[in-house]
Order: C-alpha cells, then structure tokens, then sequence
C-alpha cells in the first residue's frame, strides 16, 4: 500500500510539474499585454513600461518561472494583478460557490440516480425499465446548459419562485444560497444522474449474474439483503469511478453554468482572469484544477479497495 | 482676458438644487447600485478601466474639478480657480478643513505631491501628459496651488475633472487598488471580490449637508437576466446601466420602474485602418458611411436607446456639432462612390470585433448585411479583448473593427498617425492644435466644430451613435443622474423616498 | 439484406437512425435550399413566434430561426466528423503506445489521459480561442483533444487483452516484426468497439460544440450553430422564449439520434457489450 501510495505521489509531482511548465509557456505567448489591459487603450508608452517592470513582465521566461513556483513553494502565494489580493483568497473565495454546487449537483445525481438504476436493474426489459432507459436516453442528449436556460424561463420568469441568476453570498443567509445553487444544481444534476441510472442498472446486472450472488440467494437471503448486501456494494466500482470523474469535472468545469446563472464560481473567475490577463490567477487555478482532478482520481482508486476486497493494490 | 471664475456659493447653489424631487431629500438609507463590469482595482489614477471611475469617483476620490449633470465644471476640492491672462496660469483656491477617510488632512502640499507622482518618473498614472505640461508648482500656502503650465491647454481643467486626477492621500495611498482612502462623501468599507464593493456616509464631508445615503453598496452583476431578476425582486435599487438594452425596453413596461436613457460621453464607432486597402481610399470610407443606416443599426443594436453621431463627438459634450445629415442612408449613392473608387463590383474585407462587448458583436452583424446590400462582403471575426488590445490596438492588424470609445474629448487620437486608425491628417493636426490653444470660449467652439467637422468629411471611421445612459431604477430612488456627462455613479446627492 | 434486418430488429437502432436521418437530411437540403437566407436581416420582423411565414418564429434580427436551425445541423456535422478524427488518430497511437510498452510508460500515459479527461474541455477551449482566436476550427480542435483520452483508453484495454493472446505469442514465434503485429493482429480487432464509441462520441462532439458556441468560442457569427443561436437568447428569456427553446430542441434531437445509433450498433455488432456506458 505504502508503495502503491508512493508511485502515485511520485506520478502526481511528475504531473504537476508538466502541467505547470505547459500552462506557463502557453499563458508566456499568450498575445495580450497585461499592463496593456489594465491600464486601457489610451495609455502612454511610458506608463505602460513602468507598469510592466512593476509587474515583472520584463524577466525571462525562467526568472518569471521560478518566481512563480517559488512564490508557491515557500508558501508565500501569488497576488492577483486586478484584486491585489493572494490568488489563495481569491480560490477559496470562489470554491465557497463551486465546492457547494457541484456537491449539490452529486447529491442530486445520487439520489435520482443509484434507487433508479437498481429498479431498471431488478425490472430488466419490462415496460418501466423501457421507460427508465428512454428518460436517461433523453437526459444524455440535453444540454444542461439548456436546462438550464428553460429551467430560468419557467421557475424564474413564468413562475418567479426563483432568481435569474447570481448568488447573494453565504453571509446573507444559508438557505437564500442554497437556494441561488438549486436550479443550477439540479440542471447539472439531471444530466449527470442519466449517466450514472445507466451504469447503476449495467452495473447491478452484471453483479446479480455472478455465481456468489446467486449463491446468496440460494442459501435463502431476503432479496433486499442480496441487492443492498451484496451486489450494490460490488456494483460500486465502475459507479465510484465515473462519479469521481464527475465530480472532478464539476469542480473545474462548471463554467457554462455558471455563465448562464451567473454564479461567481472557479470557472468563472478563470474565464474573467483569461480575458484580463490575470495571470498569476490562471495559472494557479489551472495548477490547482490539475492536482484536484488528479488527486480525486487516487482517492477513486483507492475507494475500489473498500468496495471490491479482491482488488488489491500492490 | 476671459476669466474663469466659479464661487462656492454658485456651487453650493448647483449641489443644492435638485431638479428631479419636488419634495425635500430624506436622509438615509441604504443605496444598492449594480453595475455591469466589476472593477480591475480600485485606484483611478492607476488603470483607465470605465468600471473604476463609476464606482469610486466622486464617491470615494474626488479631484480639484468635478463635472456637474449638465456636463460642466464645477469645485471640487478647489472652492474656485482662477486663469491668467494669457492662459497659462492656474491659481486653485483649496477648500479649508477637507480631511482625507483617514484623518489625513487636505491641502497645497498634498495636492502638489499627487501632481508631481501623475507626472514623474516611474508613474504608473495612464495619462502622464495630462500632468506633463506643468512647468511650475508653486504652494504659496496651504490653501492655494499654483499651477504654471509650459503652453495653453483648452483642455487642462477637463482634464484636472477626470479619474486620473484624483486626489489620493500620502498616506495610504498604496493600497488604493484594495482599500481607496479619499475624501469624498462615503468611506470605502469592504469589496467582496467577484461580487460587490461597499461604502458608507462619510460623516466629515466637507459639505455638510451631503450625502444622503447612509450607505452606498456597488453589486457586479453582467448578465443581463441576472440584473433584471435581482432588480424585480428588489435586491438591487438601481441599475447604473444596463448591460442588455432589450432590458430596458422591457422595464420601461413596468410601473414600478423608471428607465433614463440619457447621453453618455461614449461613441462607438466602426473604427477604419485608413492605411489599409481599400480603405486607405477616401471614397471608399464615404461610400461605407452613405450605406450605414444608422437608424436601422440603433433599432437592431440598441432596441432604439442612443443618439445618431455624424462624428467622433458626444452630443453630451460642449462644442457639439450635429454632422449626421453629411452622409445619409442612401445605398445608390454608396454604390456610385464605390464604382467612381473603382469598386464597381465590391469587395471583400474582414471586420474584427471584440468578444466581451456584445454592442460591437451585433453592431458587426448589422452592418456587414447593410454593407452587403452595396456590394461590400463583410467577412466577420470575433478577437477575445486581450487579442483585440495585441493585433488590433497595438500591431494595427485589421481593416475594421467595431468598439465604444468612452472618454470625453477624446478627438484628439485622430491627431496621432500612429493611433490605430492610422488617420494622417496635417489639416486636423493643425485645426487640434489651434482648439487646445484657443484662448476663450468662442475660439474653442469654432476649432473643436472643424475638427469634427475634417473626420466627418474624410469619413476616418464609421461614426454610427452614441451610447445611451441606460440607467433603470425604482421610483423611491430620487436624483439619479439623467446624463452620463462624466465617467461616474455619481450617489452624492441621490437620495431614497420612503 | 440479412444484415439490415438484423440492424433494423433493433429498436435503439431503428429509432437512432430515423432521428439521425433527418438531421442529416435538414443539413443537405440547406446547402441548396432554405426557406429564406439564413443569415439575412430583417428588422421588420424580429422577435416573432412561431406562425406560418416562420415555423419557428424569428431572432432578434428577424432571422428565420427555422433556416438557421437547417443551417445549424451542417455545422453540428462537421464538428463531429472533425473531431472523431482528431481524437481517434491520436487516442489510438497513445493507447497502442500504453499497452505495448507497459510499467512507466503506461503508468504516465493513463495519468495523461485522466488529467486530460479530467481537465475541462472548456478550460482548454478558452486558453485555446485566447492564444489563436475564438473560431469552429480552435473549438473543433479543442473537443478533438477531450477524446483522446477516450480512444487512447479504449485502444490500451481492447489491445492488452488481444497482446495476450495466444496467437499473437505464435506470431512473435513465427518471426512477425512488432508492426507487423499491431498492424495485422491487433488494429483490425479493436475496429468494431471504436466505431461504436466513435457514434457516441459523435454525439457528445454536438453537445460539446454547442457549449463553446454558446460561450462564444465555437461558431462565428452570423453563421447559425445550435449554441451560438442558445447564446443570442440569453437575454431574450423573458421578451421571446422561443428563441431559446427550438435550437435546444435541435441539440436534443441530434444527440439523442447519434446516441441511439451508436447504442443499436453496439447491441447488433457486439451482444457481448450490451450494457450501460460511461
């Protein structure tokens, strides 16, 4: 284990430092001039020069590079060019409305998802797993983005039970955020949910066709106990991992949603800060994105140990 | 031998006369204003951005000149100001007993460091030059400046009214980007990045009887159906301007709304690289701007908010000359300038326009059909910004592009070849020359009418409107500013109606 | 004959094939003809519903948004065409690569590919649009690279299972070269489950394309695409909820159509397979 536990540390820092020496070069040619952006098109030379040593814009590439990963390493941070404030702050401030949407969003997916795909599973080809299967069919082709849109037009402007778009803010009361999160969550829920109903009910199939499950039955244990006992725990896996994927995805990647509720999350703050020039906030995000997909990757591939005991990492 | 003199009284009259409420103005409450564009930093003397100005000027920071509603120049910290004969010359009067947020005091001394930070080595101000033609600063005592300037500058008290020429404290005044101190009417508080920046009463305003709010709360919101739905549902009280105008046509529906669709000092403009082909011919660009139909593009872009411009002039500023009749909608006429250009049969060009401003998006879309109509094939490319500042601004890579050009008396790009028109014109260099020299009023009138008048005749650029005010709000908000004559959300004097 | 029946007993199939028929047919038929020019403005008539001059009623240009849907479908296609071959050239060379050389290669290969996968796409559009500029071609490219990791994965599995095979331990002997090998034993094995996850991903190239269009890194205007036409009504929600409504319909459709599609080959090619994906 401790082995297993090293190699992926290894590959990890490996990874990072790929990824890190890929989004510095990209963001280094990007055509743009930060100081250019910040200071508007009616800026003089010499002010725009004065601004971009200010903003050590006139280094190498190594210097600028090492000042980079320096400034994260020795835990000091990086400082948005447009807030003056630690990228850190900035990150966090943002996952306060990521973390909890994309959570929402799983949590959303799960319940629908998990009761339903075991149902279609236990009533394999009868009319209502048809059903299941054709409403997951429909969930895999909408946009959610789209949901999105249609849930805005009939819970926000027919039916006015909810806002637009934008988010009022924790400190204004727990449950007005929430409430700001729930059509948007519950638009990327749908989609996610469709995926995993069908993995759940394929999953559980397979599993109720193993010979240990057919044993448990023979041996006389209650149906409930065979599905929960047994096969949804050995169905777990390829669920585990696909929601793990989604998770990481929704954590970096709920930027269209975002756009169209208007939600101060991660994804936004990195499209801003790629339209201004942020740069220290964009490649720290894209880093911090990285290490999360990566690391909730491990943590999906440790998960299996616990859900399938023949799987053992060496 | 013309002065320019502004007593306080005047000024005190001017603040307190308030033209919208019939009734007297309450005092507090609580003022939530939205705004489309979150500001990059909070420091106007350090970045240009729009977005700074509305949400500090005249609120937190406040200069010797500010603009009033009819767009001129009353006191701001200087009671008054007085020029020599001869124009060069500017004596400021400071206002007694202005302390900066911090219990800093205001006076000669501070004002001339701030001058002499805009204008020295090492400044990050974006207008230098504004400052650069000081030769002398002179602080005979604390409440008088004396600024000595190398030439006449028409435009030096616009420019002293202007966000780069705030009054920042010498204390304190690195952390304007995050945390302004100033000395205007509310006290900055908080900014909650991605969402809102907050300020209360300043209860040491120098005038005593301002503000009215007690607090003073700027809301990002850019989409559009963000902003309408945090309006109805009353979480915001006034949109400072709205980002979608079809919003506004929708509010102006609504009883319990008002919706003010003022000037601004914005133009935006079908920007033209006169030294590219085909339009470094001069028929070419008249052909363009006779098969523009202005009216349709307002409809279509705007849902009807704006004002036709025939140049590069805001009909909210002085000196303003209508030039829209030069070169009316008339296609016929476009396609017999075109062929006498010998573009009998039209051409093809590419038209760039920059993503983050959806104005210039459908403004490109409109024109390339209008432009189709003559024979022209517009060709359309969106650039994100930041490409937009590299290939367009600065490398001068493009035949047109579309874009809002926000400052106030800013005509005198057309007198730099180098700007990105690339307009090279010595008869505009010499009337721009005569303008920023002219020594009284009616010299002003005239030189800044022939300078609007040489672009609209060489058409440098389709001039097509001037961006409405667009501000939305609900009836108990009192006093909202009508025009934009300024970069401002100007909440001095707003107040709320119980 | 035998083959077609065997397709068409098969209701995903059937069902798949009907909708993604007409998608392709709206998008031939638009390059010779739609009821009006599907870029051309007419101010008189924005912003209508539905009605029998405009099936679909008009955008806020007055547009007809029925040509432009039609007009929308070709783009939807090419987008996907584009970017299966983008994403299968290169996902197949890399899962080749992975279970061919195994340990370490494989090892920093399969974490490409889940960083890949991981990282959103949308990232990778926008940094892309930033760097070159904001076009079908960056978006297709974009989407393009999202699916290597798809194929390369697809590709690694199916071909360890074939490497370890005792046929191709016969070859080896049988003094076959390496590309002997992979070209002649393993690619034409790992054809069928490509082409099924190529319909698939097919699909996913539609709805991935209509978010960056929507975001405005996809389709330039005023060429009508599905996303871009969700994007202009954004902020016509409340003043002519139309707009919104048909081009999404649209994206449901075709998706919907692509997926079935693949699905019914999948049941019909491969009776094994036949279970949930994703």
């Amino acid at each position: 284990m401790s082995r297993y536990l090293i190699t992926k540390l290894i590959t990890l820092i490996l990874l990072l430092f790929l990824v890190s020496i890929t989004v510095f070069s990209v963001l280094f040619v990007l055509p743009g001039d930060p100081a250019q952006i910040i200071l508007g098109i009616n800026a003089t030379p010499e002010t725009l020069e004065n601004l971009r040593s200010e903003l050590g814009l006139n280094q190498p590439f190594m210097a600028q590079y090492l000042d980079w990963i320096g400034n994260l390493l020795s835990g000091e941070g990086n400082r948005s060019i447009n807030y003056d404030i630690p990228v850190s702050e900035l990150i966090i401030s943002r996952l306060k409305v990521t973390g909890p949407l994309a959570l929402l969003a799983m949590c959303f997916a799960i319940l629908i998802s998990i009761p339903l795909g075991i149902y279609a599973a236990q009533h394999q080809n009868r009319p209502t797993d048809v059903l299941v299967m054709f409403f997951t069919q429909i969930g895999l082709a909408t946009p959610d983005f789209w949901l999105g849109m249609l849930l805005i037009m009939l819970m926000a402007v027919k039916l006015g039970l909810f806002s637009a778009g934008g988010f009022p803010g924790w400190e204004a009361g727990f449950w007005s955020s929430i409430k700001a999160l729930l059509l948007p969550a519950f638009a990327l829920g749908m989609i996610r949910a469709s995926v995993l109903t069908r993995l759940t009910r394929s999953s559980m199939l397979e599993v109720l066709n193993e010979d240990y499950v057919k044993t448990a039955r023979a041996k006389g244990v209650h149906e409930r106990g065979v599905v929960y006992g047994h096969a949804l725990r050995n169905a777990m896996v390829p669920i585990i991992t696909i929601m793990g994927l989604q998770l990481g995805q929704l954590v970096a990647g709920a930027i269209i949603i975002e756009n169209v509720f208007y939600l101060p999350g991660l994804g936004r703050l990195v499209f801003q800060a790629i339209g201004q020039r942020d740069l220290p906030v964009v490649r720290d995000i894209v880093l911090f994105m990285a290490a999360a997909i990566v690391i909730i990757n491990i943590l999906v591939d440790m998960s299996y140990v616990y859900f399938d005991p023949r799987i053992r990492h060496e | 031998m013309k002065k320019l003199l502004f007593g306080f009284l005047i000024g005190l009259l001017l603040i307190q006369n308030h033209p919208a409420g019939a009734s007297a103005p309450q005092k507090g409450g609580n003022l939530i204003v939205c705004q489309p564009a979150e500001p990059p930093g909070l420091d106007p003397t350090a970045n240009t951005a729009a977005a700074i100005d509305r949400v500090v000027y005249s609120n937190i920071y406040e200069g010797l000149v500010k603009v009033d509603r009819d767009g001129k120049y009353i006191p701001g910290l200087a009671t008054m100001w007085d020029l020599s004969a001869e124009g060069k010359v500017y004596t400021f009067n400071l206002r007694k007993g202005v302390r900066f947020h911090n219990g800093e005091s205001f006076n000669s001394q501070v004002a001339k460091w701030n001058i002499e930070r805009a204008k020295g080595e090492g400044t990050v101000n974006p207008h230098p030059e504004y400052f650069r033609g000081i030769d002398k600063i002179e602080t005979p005592d604390e409440q008088t400046l004396i600024l000595t300037l190398k030439d006449v500058d028409a435009l030096f008290i616009t420019h002293m009214a202007e966000g780069d020429a705030v009054m920042l404290p010498m204390n304190g005044y690195e952390t304007a980007k995050s945390n302004p101190v100033g000395t205007g009417p509310f006290k900055f508080t908080k900014w909650v990045p991605g969402d809102r920046v907050e300020m209360v009463r300043n209860d040491a305003y120098w005038n005593p009887h301002l503000p009215y709010l007690d607090k003073v709360t700027f809301k990002f919101i850019g989409d559009p159906s963000a902003q309408l739905a945090a309006l109805k549902a009353g979480d915001i009280d006034v949109i400072g301007y709205i980002a979608a105008p079809e919003s506004a046509m929708e509010l102006s529906k609504d009883k319990r709304f008002k919706v003010y669709a003022g000037t601004t000092t914005g133009e935006v403009i079908m920007s033209t690289n006169n030294k590219a082909k085909p339009f470094d011919n001069k028929l070419v660009r008249q052909a363009m701007a006779h098969a523009i139909d202005r009216k349709m593009v307002i409809d279509l872009v705007m849902f009807g908010y704006g004002t036709s411009i025939g140049s590069h002039w805001s009909p909210s500023t002085p000196y303003y000359k209508d030039l829209t009749g030069k070169f009316p909608y008339n296609p016929d006429k476009a396609k017999h300038l075109l062929a006498e250009a010998g573009y009998a049969d039209g051409f093809e060009a590419t038209i760039k326009l920059p993503a983050i401003y959806s104005y210039s998006k459908r403004a490109g879309i409109v024109i390339a059909d209008l432009l189709k109509d003559v024979g022209i094939k517009l060709n359309i490319e969106i650039v994100e910004w930041g490409q937009w500042i590299e290939r367009i601004f600065k490398k001068k890579e493009y035949q047109l592009t579309m874009i809002g050009h926000v400052e106030a008396w800013d005509i005198g790009i057309y007198a730099n070849p180098n700007y990105y028109f690339q307009y090279d014109s010595q008869e505009f260099r010499d009337a721009y020359a005569m303008a920023l020299k002219a020594p009284n009023e009616s010299e002003k009138a005239k030189w800044f009418g022939i300078c609007q008048e040489i672009i609209a005749e060489d058409a440098v650029n389709g001039f097509l409107f001037s961006a409405p005010s667009l501000a939305v709000m609900k009836q108990r908000v009192v006093n909202w500013w009508e025009n934009y004559p300024t970069i401002a959300l100007d909440c001095t004097e707003v107040w709320l109606k119980n | 004959m035998n083959n077609a029946q065997r397709f068409f007993n098969n209701l995903n199939f059937t069902v798949g094939f009907i909708l993604s028929v007409v998608v392709i047919l709206a998008a031939v038929t638009s390059l010779i003809w739609t009821p009006y020019d599907s870029n051309k403005i007419n101010a008189k008539e924005r912003l209508q519903g539905p009605s029998w001059r405009h099936p679909l009623g008009t955008d806020q240009y007055g547009r007809d948004t029925l040509s432009r849907v039609m007009k929308g479908a070709v783009n939807s296609i090419i987008v996907g065409l584009i970017t299966i071959a983008v994403g299968l050239g290169i996902g197949v060379i890399i899962g080749l690569a992975a279970a061919y050389y195994g340990k370490i290669v494989d090892e920093m290969l399969m974490r490409l590919c889940d960083l890949i996968f991981g990282f959103p796409a949308v990232l990778t559009a926008i940094l892309i649009a930033s760097i070159l500029r904001p076009s079908i071609v960056n978006a297709m490219l974009a989407i393009g690279i999202f699916y290597i990791p798809v194929f390369a994965r697809l590709t690694r599995a199916t071909a360890l299972s074939i490497l370890a095979r005792e046929f191709i331990t016969a070859a080896r002997a049988g003094g076959v070269g390496e590309l002997g090998i992979i070209c002649r034993h393993v690619l034409p094995n790992i054809l069928s489950p490509l082409i099924i996850q190529g319909s698939i991903q097919f699909a996913v190239a539609i709805l991935a394309e209509a978010g960056l269009s929507y975001l405005g890194l996809g389709t330039q205007p005023p060429n009508p695409s599905w996303g871009l036409m969700l994007n202009d009504a954004q902020t016509f929600l409340s003043i002519s909820p139309w707009m919104a409504i048909f081009p999404g319909i649209a994206i449901a459709w075709a998706v919907l159509g692509f997926n079935l599609l693949g699905d019914g080959l999948r049941d019909t090619l491969d009776p094994k397979m036949m279970k949930g994906r994703r």
